[in-house]
C-alpha cells in the first residue's frame, strides 16, 4: 500500500508539470497585455512597450516557459504577482483557508444531508419519501448556484436580518455561501446514494440476509451501506474536486476572497503568475484528494486493496520473468 | 473491393438487427417509466419550440420598447418584458436555440472526443493507456470552471468559443468512464472470439466494445447537457459566454440579477426555463439508466 | 423526515421572498453600521496598496485615504498639499517649496530628498506614462525641490504630474517588508490598521496629522472620521443589500435600478440618502478612420449615424434619465467647457436627416462592427445603438471584449468600424480630447489619432488647445467646431455616480475621480 502511495505521489510531479505547461500555454496565447493593464487606459504605446520589456513579456514562448518551469520546479518559487508586490505563494496561502473551509463545509453538508436523503429514498422506493427526496434532488441540480445564493441573501439577510449578506468573519458568514454552493452537491449525492443503494438492496446477499431474518436496520447499515459506499465516495471525491475551483461564482456573490476569485481576477488582469500558481495549487490539492479517495476505496473495499497488491506482485513477476 | 463490401454487409445487417432488438427492449422499458417519458416529451417540445421560434414568437427577440420596460407578465407579454422593453417570452423561445444548442453541442463534442480517446486507450491499454491517462489526469486536475474561464477569456466571447470553453473540461470524465467500462468488457469471451476470427481493431471497438459500454455514456450525456447549460449561466455571471443581443437563458438570467428584487419575473422565467430543461433531461437520464441496466429491472 | 421538512421550508421561504412585499425598516432616524467607524462599500480590492503600483478600480477608492500628493485639485482648481507653493522658472523647469513640518503617519519627517526618492522610484517602475516628461528631480535644500522636464509642459500637465506620484518617506518605504503593498504609510491622517485582502481594509486616524493649520487642509486631506472601514463587495446587488441592512454606511456601487429604493418613498428610504452627481467620463463613439473601414472618406455616413442615435433615449434607458446627453466630446463640468454649446445643435436625433445623409453616403448595406469593452452599461448602450441604427437600415454587429482585450483591440484597425468607449479627464476638457485626438500620443501605433485619423488641421488645432500659450476660448472653440464639422467621433452620454449613504453622513465628499472621501464627509453629532 505504501509503495502505491509513494508511487502515486511521484506521479504527481509530471502531472503538475503538465498542468503548468497547459495553463502557461493558454495564458500565453491569451490576447491582452498585462503591461497595458498596469498602465491603465490613458497609457501611450511607447510607455506600454517599455513596460513589456521590463516585465520580460517580449521574450519568446519557449524562453518564458522554460524559465517559469525552472523557477517553479527547481526553485520552488511560484513567482510574484504583476500587480501585487507579493509572492503568489503567500497570496495563495492567505486565501486557501476560505476556499478550503467552504469546500469542506459543503462536503459535510453533502455527505450528511445527501446520503441520508438517498438512503431514505432507496428504502422507500416509489413511496412518498422517495418522490420528495428526488424532487429536492432534481431541484438541486436544476438551480444555478448564484440564483439560489441571491435568493438566500434576499430572504435571510435583507428580510430577516439573521445572517450577514456578504464578507468573511465568523462561521455565520459561511452559512449562506455553503448552503447555496452545496445544494447541487447534496442533490447529486442523494441521487448517487439512492441508485447504488437500490442496486445493492436488490442483490442476492441482501435477499439472503433478509431470509435469515436479520432486522431491516441491520441489513441496511451493516450489509447494504458498506457495499454501496464505493460509488458514493466517488461522488464525494469528484465533488470536492469540483468544489475547489467551482466556488468562484459563490465567492463572487458573497465577496469571499478565496482562491477561485483570486485566480479569476488574475485571468481578467492577465496576472499570469497568479493564474498559473493558483491553478497549479488547485491541481495539486485535487490530485491529493483523488489519492485520498483511492486509499479510502482500499479501506472500504478489501477487494480493491487486494487488486493493488496483486497487480504489483504480478508486475514484479513479469519483470523478473 | 466489391466482394469485401458484400462480405461486410452480412454481419452488419445481423448486428443491426440485434441492436434493434436491444433498442426496442430499452425503449419498451423506458416507455413504461412515466417520469422518463414526461422528460422526453418536454425535451421534444422544447426542441420544437426552438425550431419554430421565428414563427411562433409573438415579438422579435431584439424588438425594444423603451416605454414598456419591466412590464409584468400579462396577456400581451406572457412573461413580461425586460430592461429594454423586449418581450421575455419571445426571447426565451428564441433563446432556447442558443441554450439547447450550447448544451447539446458542447456535451456532444466533449463526449465524442472523450469517447474516441477513451476507446483507444481502453482497448490498447499498456503504454498508450498510461501516457494518455496521465494527460487526462492533467486536464482533469485543472478545475473545470477556471479552465472554462481561462479559455473563454482567451478566445473571447462568442457562441462557438463558449461551446469550446465549456466542452474541454468535460472530456476527461468521458474518457475515464469509457475506459473503465471497456476495461471491464475487454476480458469478456466474446471479444476473444471476435479476435480469433481476425476482426480488425477499429471494427472491434466500433462493433463490439462500444455498444456494450455505451449505457453509462448515454446517461452522462443527458445529465451533462443540463450541467453545461448551468455552467454557461455561471460563465455569463462572470461576464463571459454568449454576448448580447443574442438571447441565451443563462445570460438572460444573470443579466437580470440586478433587477430580481423589483421585477422577479425577469429572473423567474429564464430560471424556470433552465430548470425545466435540466429537470427533464435528468428525468430522462434517470429513466435511461434504469432501462439500460438489466440489473435494475424490476 | 426532519431534513426534508427543512428543505421544504427553505423552498417555501424562497418562494416567499420572490412573492413577498415590502419590509419594514427600523424606525430610528439613522442607523450606523459600526458605532466606531464609517463603513464604506467599494467595488474592488486594491490588491496592492503600495504607492506606485498601477491603477485599478480598487486602488483609486482608497488612494486619497492612504496617500497625499504634492497638490490636490478641487473643482478644477489646484491647491498645494505637501507643496507650499510652486513657481515656473521656465517652460521646462519648476521650483517647488515644501512645508517644513511634514511627517508621515509613522512619524517620519518628510523632506525634499523624500520627494526625489518618491518620484525616482515611481518613474523607475515604468507604471506611470504621465511621468515620462520628468527629466530630473533634485533637492535644492531640505524643503525645496527642482523639477526639470524634457519638453515644454502643456495645459495642466505640471499639475497632472504632481498628482500622479504618491509621496511617501524613504524611511517608511524601506521599513516596509512588501513595498507597502499591505502596510502603506502615507502622510495622511490615516494609517492601515488591518487588511484582509479581498475583503476589508481598516484605516484609523493617527490623531497626529502634520498639517495643523486647518485653513490649509483641503478635501482630500480632511480627516473627519476616526476610523474608516472599506469593505470590498464584488457583486453590485450586494451593495444594495449592504446599505439596506446597514452593513455599510456609504457606497457608490448600488446599481442604477435600485437607487429609487433609497429615495423618498422608496422601500429603504428611511435613514438613507442618495447623493447623485454626474460622472466625469463620457461615453463616446469614435469612427474607425483607417483605410480598413467604410468611414474613412464618408462624412455623410458618419453624420448619418450620429443623427440616428437618440442620446437622450440612451440616457433614459441606461441611466434612468439620471445621466446627461452631452454636447461635445466631453461633459459640461469642465471649467473650460463653453456653456453656449448647451444651446447648440449637436448631432440631434433626427431619423429623417439621418436617412438623408445615409442616402448621400456610400454605404452599401454591409454590416458595421461596433466594438466596446463589456460591462452592464456598455452592453445596454451598444444594444440601443444597434437598435437605433437598425431604424435607418444600418445593420450593426456587436463586438464586445473584456477589459484586457478591448484595450488592445482598439488599436487594431481591422477589428471594428465604430468604437464605443469611455474617456474622461480630471481637469480640463482639452485633456479629455487629448485622450483620443492627440496624434502625437498614438502615431506609433495608429499612424494618426487613437482612431486612425490623419488630419494635419486637426493636429494643429489639438496642439493649439494643449499649448499653454495658445490655450484659450478661441482655440477650444476652433477645435470643437472642427471636430463637429468632421465628425470623426462624438460624445454620447455621461453617466451618473450614485452615492447612497446613511443619513448620519450629512454631506458626502468626493475626490476628482468621484470616489468617496470618507475623511472628507460630514457626519452628524
Amino acid at each position: 500500500m505504501w509503495k502505491y502511495v509513494v508511487k502515486r505521489l511521484l506521479w504527481m510531479i509530471p502531472v503538475l508539470l503538465g498542468i503548468s505547461v497547459v495553463i502557461f500555454t493558454i495564458m500565453y496565447f491569451c490576447p491582452g497585455d498585462p503591461a497595458m493593464a498596469i498602465l491603465g487606459n490613458g497609457a501611450t504605446p511607447a510607455a506600454i512597450e517599455a513596460k513589456r520589456i521590463e516585465m520580460g513579456l517580449d521574450q519568446p514562448y519557449l524562453v518564458r516557459l522554460l524559465s517559469y518551469l525552472n523557477q517553479v520546479f527547481l526553485h520552488f518559487d511560484l513567482g510574484d504577482s504583476y500587480f501585487q508586490n507579493q509572492s503568489v505563494l503567500s497570496g495563495i496561502l492567505y486565501r486557501m483557508p476560505y476556499t478550503l473551509i467552504i469546500a469542506a463545509l459543503c462536503m459535510l453538508l453533502q455527505i450528511f444531508i445527501g446520503t441520508p436523503l438517498g438512503i431514505t429514498a432507496a428504502t422507500h422506493q416509489n413511496g412518498f419519501a422517495d418522490r420528495a427526496c428526488m424532487i429536492i434532488a432534481l431541484a438541486g441540480v436544476s438551480i444555478p448556484g448564484f440564483w439560489l445564493a441571491m435568493m438566500l441573501v434576499l430572504f435571510f439577510s435583507v428580510k430577516l436580518g439573521w445572517l450577514p449578506p456578504y464578507g468573511v468573519g465568523g462561521i455565520q458568514y459561511f452559512i449562506l455561501p455553503c448552503i447555496a454552493n452545496a445544494f447541487a452537491g447534496i442533490a447529486s449525492q442523494a441521487r448517487q446514494t439512492r441508485s447504488s443503494m437500490l442496486e445493492v438492496i436488490r442483490s442476492d446477499y441482501i435477499v439472503t440476509a433478509r431470509a435469515k431474518g436479520l432486522s431491516e436496520r441491520d441489513i441496511l447499515y451493516k450489509h447494504a451501506l458498506p457495499n454501496a459506499l464505493i460509488p458514493i465516495i466517488t461522488v464525494v471525491g469528484n465533488g470536492m474536486g469540483m468544489m475547489l475551483g467551482g466556488t468562484v461564482v459563490i465567492e463572487s456573490v458573497f465577496s469571499i476572497p478565496g482562491i477561485g476569485m483570486y485566480t479569476t481576477n488574475a485571468i481578467n488582469n492577465r496576472d499570469y503568475p497568479i493564474v498559473m500558481g493558483g491553478v497549479l495549487f488547485l491541481g495539486a490539492v485535487f490530485s491529493l484528494i483523488m489519492l485520498l479517495v483511492d486509499i479510502i476505496y482500499a479501506y472500504v473495499d478489501p477487494r480493491i486493496k487486494a487488486q493493488y497488491e496483486g497487480q504489483q506482485k504480478r508486475k514484479r513477476r513479469s519483470k523478473n520473468g | 473491393m466489391a466482394d469485401k463490401a458484400i462480405a461486410a454487409a452480412g454481419p452488419d445487417v445481423r448486428a443491426r438487427r440485434k441492436k434493434e432488438g436491444q433498442f426496442t427492449l430499452v425503449m419498451k422499458r423506458l416507455s413504461k417509466n412515466k417520469v422518463a417519458m414526461a422528460g422526453l416529451v418536454i425535451i421534444l417540445l422544447l426542441f420544437l419550440a426552438a425550431l419554430l421560434a421565428p414563427v411562433i414568437m409573438p415579438y422579435g427577440y431584439e424588438e425594444m420598447d423603451m416605454l414598456n420596460r419591466f412590464a409584468p407578465p400579462s396577456l400581451k407579454h406572457l412573461c413580461g418584458t425586460d430592461e429594454m422593453g423586449r418581450d421575455i417570452f419571445s426571447r426565451l423561445l428564441y433563446g432556447a436555440r442558443a441554450s439547447l444548442e450550447l448544451g447539446f453541442l458542447a456535451t456532444i463534442f466533449s463526449t465524442a472526443v472523450g469517447m474516441l480517446i477513451g476507446s483507444i486507450v481502453g482497448y490498447f491499454g499498456g503504454i498508450v493507456d498510461t501516457t494518455v491517462m496521465r494527460l487526462v489526469d492533467i486536464l482533469q486536475a485543472i478545475p473545470g470552471v477556471l479552465l472554462a474561464i481561462a479559455i473563454s477569456a482567451c478566445l473571447g466571447s462568442g457562441f462557438f468559443n463558449t461551446i469550446l470553453a465549456l466542452s474541454i473540461g468535460g472530456i476527461p470524465m468521458t474518457v475515464r468512464l469509457l475506459r473503465g467500462s471497456i476495461m471491464g468488457v475487454r476480458k469478456m469471451e466474446y471479444l476473444e472470439a471476435a479476435q480469433t476470427i481476425n476482426c480488425s481493431v477499429p471494427r472491434l471497438i466500433m462493433k463490439h466494445i462500444l455498444p456494450n459500454s455505451i449505457s453509462p455514456i448515454i446517461v452522462s450525456v443527458t445529465m451533462g447537457i443540463g450541467n453545461t447549460i448551468l455552467m454557461a449561466a455561471s460563465l455569463s455571471y462572470i461576464g463571459l459566454g454568449v454576448q448580447p443581443p443574442t438571447p441565451e437563458w443563462g445570460a438572460m438570467l444573470s443579466g437580470a440579477r440586478t433587477y430580481m428584487r423589483d421585477y422577479p419575473h425577469m429572473v423567474l422565467f429564464p430560471g424556470l426555463a433552465i430548470a425545466l430543461v435540466v429537470l427533464s433531461l435528468n428525468m430522462l437520464g434517470d429513466g435511461l439508466r434504469d432501462a439500460l441496466d438489466p440489473k435494475l429491472k424490476q | 423526515m426532519k431534513k426534508k421538512l427543512v428543505a421544504l421550508l427553505t423552498a417555501g421561504c424562497l418562494l416567499g421572498s420572490i412573492l413577498g412585499t415590502s419590509v419594514s425598516v427600523s424606525a430610528a432616524e439613522y442607523t450606523r453600521a459600526n458605532p466606531e467607524a464609517v463603513v464604506v462599500g467599494v467595488m474592488a480590492d486594491p490588491e496592492n496598496m503600495g504607492p506606485w503600483s498601477g491603477m485599478s478600480l480598487g486602488r483609486i477608492a482608497v488612494l486619497f485615504t492612504t496617500y497625499e500628493y504634492m497638490i490636490t485639485r478641487e473643482d478644477g482648481q489646484a491647491y498645494g498639499v505637501l507643496a507650499k507653493n510652486w513657481t515656473e522658472v521656465d517652460k521646462q523647469t519648476y521650483d517647488v517649496e515644501l512645508y517644513d513640518y511634514i511627517h508621515d503617519a509613522a512619524g517620519n519627517p518628510l523632506t525634499a530628498s523624500d520627494i526625489v526618492f518618491s518620484f525616482e522610484t515611481a518613474i523607475a517602475t515604468k507604471n506611470y506614462g504621465k511621468l515620462s516628461p520628468v527629466e530630473s528631480v533634485t533637492a535644492v535644500d531640505d524643503y525645496n525641490v527642482q523639477f526639470k522636464f524634457n519638453k515644454e509642459l502643456e495645459m495642466g500637465e505640471f499639475e497632472n504630474i504632481m498628482l500622479e506620484c504618491a509621496i511617501v518617506t524613504q524611511a517608511a518605504y524601506e521599513a516596509s517588508a512588501d513595498q507597502m503593498a499591505t502596510t502603506p504609510v502615507g502622510t495622511t491622517a490615516y494609517k492601515v490598521d488591518s487588511y484582509v485582502p479581498g475583503s476589508e481594509i481598516v484605516f484609523t486616524n493617527t490623531g497626529d496629522y502634520w498639517q495643523t493649520d486647518e485653513s490649509l487642509v483641503h478635501g482630500t486631506s480632511l480627516h473627519n472620521a476616526d476610523k474608516i472601514i472599506f469593505q470590498i463587495i464584488t457583486d453590485p446587488s450586494q451593495h444594495t443589500n449592504a446599505i439596506s441592512t446597514h452593513t455599510v454606511d456609504i457606497s457608490n456601487g448600488v446599481p442604477a435600478t435600485d437607487i429609487d429604493k433609497f429615495r423618498e418613498g422608496g422601500e429603504f428610504a428611511e435613514g438613507n440618502i442618495v447623493s447623485a452627481v454626474l460622472d466625469n467620463p463620457t461615453y463616446d463613439l469614435e469612427y474607425n478612420m483607417s483605410d480598413a473601414s467604410v468611414f474613412q472618406d464618408d462624412l455623410n455616413l458618419r453624420l448619418a449615424i450620429a443623427h440616428a442615435i437618440d442620446r437622450e433615449g440612451i440616457n433614459l434607458g441606461v441611466f434612468n434619465g439620471e445621466g446627461m446627453a452631452v454636447k461635445d466630446f466631453g461633459n459640461s463640468k469642465y471649467p473650460d467647457y463653453n456653456p453656449e454649446w448647451d444651446n447648440e445643435e449637436y448631432f440631434d436625433y433626427d431619423v429623417d436627416k439621418a436617412k438623408e445623409y445615409l442616402a448621400q453616403s456610400n454605404y452599401d448595406g454591409s454590416t458595421l462592427r461596433l466594438e466596446y469593452i463589456t460591462d452592464s452599461n456598455m452592453d445596454m448602450i451598444a444594444q440601443l445603438i444597434q437598435a437605433y441604427l437598425g431604424q435607418i437600415g444600418v445593420t450593426v454587429e456587436l463586438v464586445p471584449y473584456d477589459q484586457m482585450m478591448g484595450q488592445q483591440e482598439q488599436y487594431n484597425k481591422d477589428g471594428f468600424d465604430i468604437l464605443l468607449k469611455t474617456t474622461g479627464s480630471t481637469d480640463f476638457i482639452v485633456n479629455q480630447w487629448k485622450l483620443c485626438w492627440d496624434a502625437r500620443d498614438y502615431r506609433d501605433m495608429t499612424g494618426g489619432t487613437a482612431n486612425f485619423v490623419v488630419d494635419e488641421k486637426l493636429d494643429e488645432l489639438m496642439q493649439a488647445c494643449l499649448n499653454t500659450e495658445t490655450y484659450g476660448p478661441e482655440s477650444i472653440e476652433a477645435f470643437h467646431d472642427y471636430l463637429m464639422e468632421q465628425c470623426y467621433g462624438y460624445g454620447v452620454v455621461q453617466g451618473p455616480v450614485n452615492i447612497v449613504h446613511s443619513a448620519y453622513i450629512t454631506d458626502v465628499a468626493l475626490d476628482m475621480r468621484n470616489q468617496i472621501l470618507p475623511g472628507g464627509c460630514t457626519y452628524a453629532e
